[in-house]
């Protein structure tokens, strides 16, 4: 391993991620200046519109430090820097970690290892800054004719758009579930304790109606699982940093 | 077209649509100043090879997300809150909630201007919270960074294994929500596996999602999957 690490949480990555955090503050501002200045013109109440924006504030401090804790996960292998510019525009902690391990797979790595030196993070982070781009261009330019957009892709028809957006996605992961089974090891130690802790989490979701845990769920058993190997390697034998 | 929908046009649509997509196009290019700093303050740059098969990898899915997301939430997210969601993302999971309480709460009926604004306002206010979250957080982690690595064998099997523990837990989702929709790609997946568990992503990624489509496709042709409340 070299120290593309120090790289990684320097403070010119630190400047070289912020400018974008910028960039979307700029946007928040001016959106919610143009809101307030539009509907006070169409009649408006600005206690409504103080309400919808505090509203919003509120609900939304809990879930986001849900994502804190994906931010944790991915600090050991990118740094600081970079993930928290990821999950602060655009990612989420799975695109994120599959954009990685797809590009670390091309490395010929067995996942996102100690292995990652300096120039498969480079490769990852142009792999992750590209991998959005085209959805971006898609709301930069499109978003005022999106209604007409949408008669002309799947025929306007919303219920198959949804199971499409969900197979596309569930084809580009199935390979990356299918390994870990035939691999055995750590990674499957990973993959069985991750997916049991979601059914259980799933499980106190639905059963003990505790619809707050959704936020937490997917990072909390991406830890569990990843807690298991830890736990079945040193207390057990099973699996290792070779498997 | 009513003096306030004339208003709302001329006061809201057009000066959103011109700060979102400028902003947005500002974004894609700040976006790669992180690549760019690793190139000229370092002298890194991505082996050609791997970086393009990885990035093809990544749109084959992509395309299909980036294109039908946005279609798909607009109806709740509203036109200023979708230049605002998909640039700082976790749309499904905390803006599409967050637009749908808020014009609960104030009672805006969908589609109206009101409902727009107040969406609108809705997602500001939450990615204000999720940023000042995300700051706070990174300073609060600043101090142990470089304590996560070296701490032992089994830490660092644990930290080995993030994507198979990641893959655990979708598969999890996938069980719960739409079983149907998982199964064969899921099931073909294992079984190349078997026969090849080292093949580069970019060669399996792309047929696996085509597969999925086309099967999905004719399940609910055959009326066996539906959509609606799945995602």
């Amino acid at each position: 391993m070299d120290n593309y690490l120090d790289i990684a949480n320097s403070l010119g990555m630190w400047v070289a991620c912020s400018a974008i955090i910028v960039v979307v503050l700029v946007q928040v501002v001016r959106l919610t200046m143009i809101s307030f200045r539009a509907g006070e013109k169409i009649g408006m109440s600005k206690q409504d519109m103080i309400k919808a924006f505090r509203t919003g504030f509120t609900t939304s401090l809990v879930p986001a430090i849900a994502i804190l804790l994906g931010l944790a996960i991915l600090i050991p292998r990118l740094g600081l820097a970079f993930p928290w510019m990821r999950l602060s525009v655009i990612g989420s902690v799975s695109y994120e970690l599959i954009a990685a391990g797809i590009t670390a797979g091309e490395f010929g790595l067995e996942g996102l290892t100690s292995d990652v030196n300096s120039i498969i993070f480079t490769t990852i982070v142009w792999t992750m800054s590209l991998g959005v781009v085209i959805g971006l261009f898609v709301v930069a330019f499109f978003t005022p004719s999106i209604e007409r957009l949408k008669n002309k892709v799947a025929g306007g028809d919303e219920s198959w758009m949804q199971i499409m957006t969900a197979s596309a996605f569930f084809g580009a992961v199935s390979y990356m579930v299918a390994q870990p089974i035939v691999k055995g090891g750590s990674p499957l130690v990973a993959l069985v304790a991750g997916f049991l802790a979601m059914t259980l989490i799933g499980a106190i979701i639905t059963l003990g109606r505790q619809g707050w845990l959704k936020e937490w769920a997917l990072a909390l058993a991406i830890l569990l699982g990843m807690i298991s190997t830890g736990v079945a390697f040193h207390y057990f034998g099973i699996g290792g940093l070779d498997v | 077209m009513s003096d306030k929908n004339k208003i709302f046009q001329e006061h809201f649509i057009v000066p959103v649509g011109k700060t979102g997509k400028y902003t947005i196009l500002l974004a894609i290019v700040c976006m790669m100043l992180p690549g760019l700093f690793l190139f000229v303050f370092h002298g890194l740059l991505p082996p050609f090879g791997p970086l393009w098969r990885s990035v093809a990898a990544v749109w084959s899915f992509m395309i299909v997300m980036g294109i039908l997301e946005p279609i798909v939430y607009y109806p709740i997210l509203g036109f200023g809150g979708t230049y605002m969601s998909f640039l700082v993302g976790n749309v499904l999971n905390l803006r599409v909630p967050v637009s749908a309480t808020v014009q609960q709460v104030i009672g805006t009926k969908e589609g109206t201007p009101e409902a727009e604004i107040v969406s609108t306002l809705g997602i500001a206010g939450s990615l204000v919270a999720s940023q000042l979250v995300m700051i706070v957080g990174v300073l609060v982690f600043l101090p142990f960074i470089n304590r996560i690595q070296g701490s032992g064998q089994a830490v660092e099997v644990a930290l080995n294994q993030v994507l198979p523990a990641l893959f655990g837990a979708l598969g999890g989702i996938f069980l719960f929500k739409v079983p149907k929709l998982g199964i064969i790609p899921l099931g073909l997946a294992f079984l190349v596996a078997l026969l090849k568990d080292d093949l580069p992503y970019s060669v399996i990624i792309p047929p696996m999602v085509i597969l999925s489509i086309v099967t999905a496709r004719v399940m609910y042709k055959k009326g066996w999957v539906k959509g609606g409340g799945m995602m």
